[in-house]
């Protein structure tokens, strides 16, 4: 039987009718409409209602000093260890209702390709501003989802001019194209960047773009040191990262892109070994020795192999890139 | 400027409606759940009104989106039942095949479906889910040999 076939017909089965069509097309129209005239509403009440409001708004804030503003939305310990860039957190995580253990600052800086990365904070979804983040595919900061929070400016303050992903997709904002990759301590990271991604999310303001990575998958690795990597395009690869036979991280040789490397220093309590082992079950990651050997496999060395660009396709893809149909 | 308004989002409707419906479909194993996705992801659609470089891309990003929200559906019900429904009505012809594929797990699914339906080559299913080749190459190796195992018993039967 050709299966591939056979799944065909099957599926072309399921189809919308003409009517269907039809119906979707109508109500598509509909929300079209009702967009332009909520849009034209809002100019409206942005030009004659917003400004009054915010006039006014603005003289109640004067009579509030910074320092009682931060201590009236935030718990004191929390807005301790933020200190300066309060305001800006707070614009994007509702940290006046954080339960504790629901945000934990970290505020690391690390400067790179004329950029400078901090990574900010881990918050729950539940704590995120509503309506503030925007998805580039759709989906949907989850309440109990757990994120990691990155702000990012170029060092000359310039705006962030690209307006595509890595793979070519349009970003509701726009974002430099790097990408994130979640590793564990140990191995490759090729390999760790096997762990499905359930989400970045965008926002950007006066020039600062805010990215929250969706770090629920690693949570089961905590006792193991998982890393985040910012780096060029979308993926991860060996011609970037890899590890030593300590299973440590160090950049390729050669890679002169952007390359910024933060532990994620999750609180070890939060490992479970179960979930890991299914995680490793589901999508196998490497550890040196293995890595090396599949290396070897190929007739390389993994410690001293320079990547082409024609090659690295065919060496990440490890598996023949058309399957054969039985 | 109305990218997608009147005629064009007809004609998008037109040229990707019944992908995303699949695309849905496989995911959600029943033909309304994947229908109200394929109408959220429009309406996404018109809300952000990115810009494409041409069909494909247009194609590219709208099963990326049904995709995500149909998992975020799927993963919604599961938290009021333990299996998604299941409809049979899968014409004769494959039938098997796709009661089959259907049964697989959900990362599985989805693979089988852009590749054996949809066409697309490994990198460009790892582009189109954000995961790296590797992984789309293994999904559906494993999901292959599950397909096998399952028609070679039924063929035993």
């Amino acid at each position: 039987m050709n299966v591939q076939r056979a799944y065909q017909t099957a599926m072309d089965e399921i189809a919308f009718s003409e009517t269907e069509l039809h119906r979707l097309k109508q109500r598509l129209h509909r929300a079209s409409e009702e967009q332009e005239e909520f849009q034209m509403t809002h100019t409206i009440k942005k030009n004659h209602v917003l400004r009054p409001l915010l006039i006014a708004a603005l003289v109640l804030l004067v009579a509030f000093s910074a320092a009682a503003a931060v201590r009236f939305f935030v718990p004191k310990k929390l807005s301790d260890e933020l200190q300066l860039d309060l305001s800006s957190l707070q614009t994007v995580v509702n940290l006046s209702d954080a339960a504790p253990g629901s945000v934990t600052t970290v505020q690391k800086t690390q400067h790179t390709g004329g950029l400078v990365i901090t990574f900010e904070a881990i918050a729950k979804g539940k704590c995120f501003e509503e309506n503030t983040w925007q998805s580039t595919d759709g989906g949907s900061v989850q309440d109990e989802s757990t994120y990691a929070i990155f702000t990012i400016r170029s060092e000359d303050g310039r705006p962030f001019y690209g307006n595509q992903d890595g793979n070519g997709f349009t970003l509701p904002y726009q974002a430099a194209s790097f990408g994130y990759n979640l590793l564990v301590h140990g191995y490759a990271p090729n390999a760790s960047a096997l762990i499905e991604r359930h989400g970045i999310f965008n926002y950007e303001e006066d020039n600062v773009l805010y990215k929250a990575y969706d770090i629920t998958d690693v949570l089961c690795f905590a006792d193991q040191n998982p890393y985040i990597v910012v780096n060029d395009g979308m993926m991860v690869s060996p011609d970037i990262l890899r590890i030593d036979r300590h299973g440590d991280f160090y950049f390729a040789e050669g890679y002169t892109g952007i390359r910024a490397l933060f532990d994620l220093q999750l609180d070890p309590s939060l490992a479970d070994a179960q979930k890991a082992a299914q995680t490793l079950e589901r999508d196998p990651m490497f550890t040196y020795d293995e890595i090396k050997a599949l290396f070897a496999e190929e007739g390389q060395d993994y410690d001293t192999y320079v990547f082409t660009p024609a090659e690295t396709e065919s060496v990440q893809t490890a598996v023949p890139t058309t399957v054969p149909v039985e | 400027m109305e990218p997608f308004a009147g005629k064009d989002i007809d004609q998008i409707v037109e040229r990707n409606a019944q992908h995303m419906l699949r695309a849905a479909y496989a995911v959600l194993h029943s033909t309304s759940d994947a229908q109200d996705a394929v109408q959220d992801a429009f309406l996404i659609l018109l809300q952000k009104q990115p810009t494409f470089h041409d069909a494909s891309h247009e194609k590219a990003w709208l099963l990326r989106v049904t995709i995500n929200i149909a998992k975020n559906e799927a993963k919604r019900k599961r938290r009021f039942v333990d299996e998604l429904p299941q409809e049979t009505a899968a014409p004769e012809t494959g039938e098997d095949v796709l009661s089959f594929v259907l049964q697989l797990s959900e990362p599985y699914r989805i693979v089988i479906h852009l590749y054996y339906y949809e066409g697309y080559s490994i990198q460009e299913i790892a582009r189109l889910l954000h995961l790296p080749a590797a992984t789309v190459g293994t999904r559906l190796a494993r999901a292959r040999k599950q397909l096998k195992t399952m028609l070679e018993q039924e063929d035993a039967k």
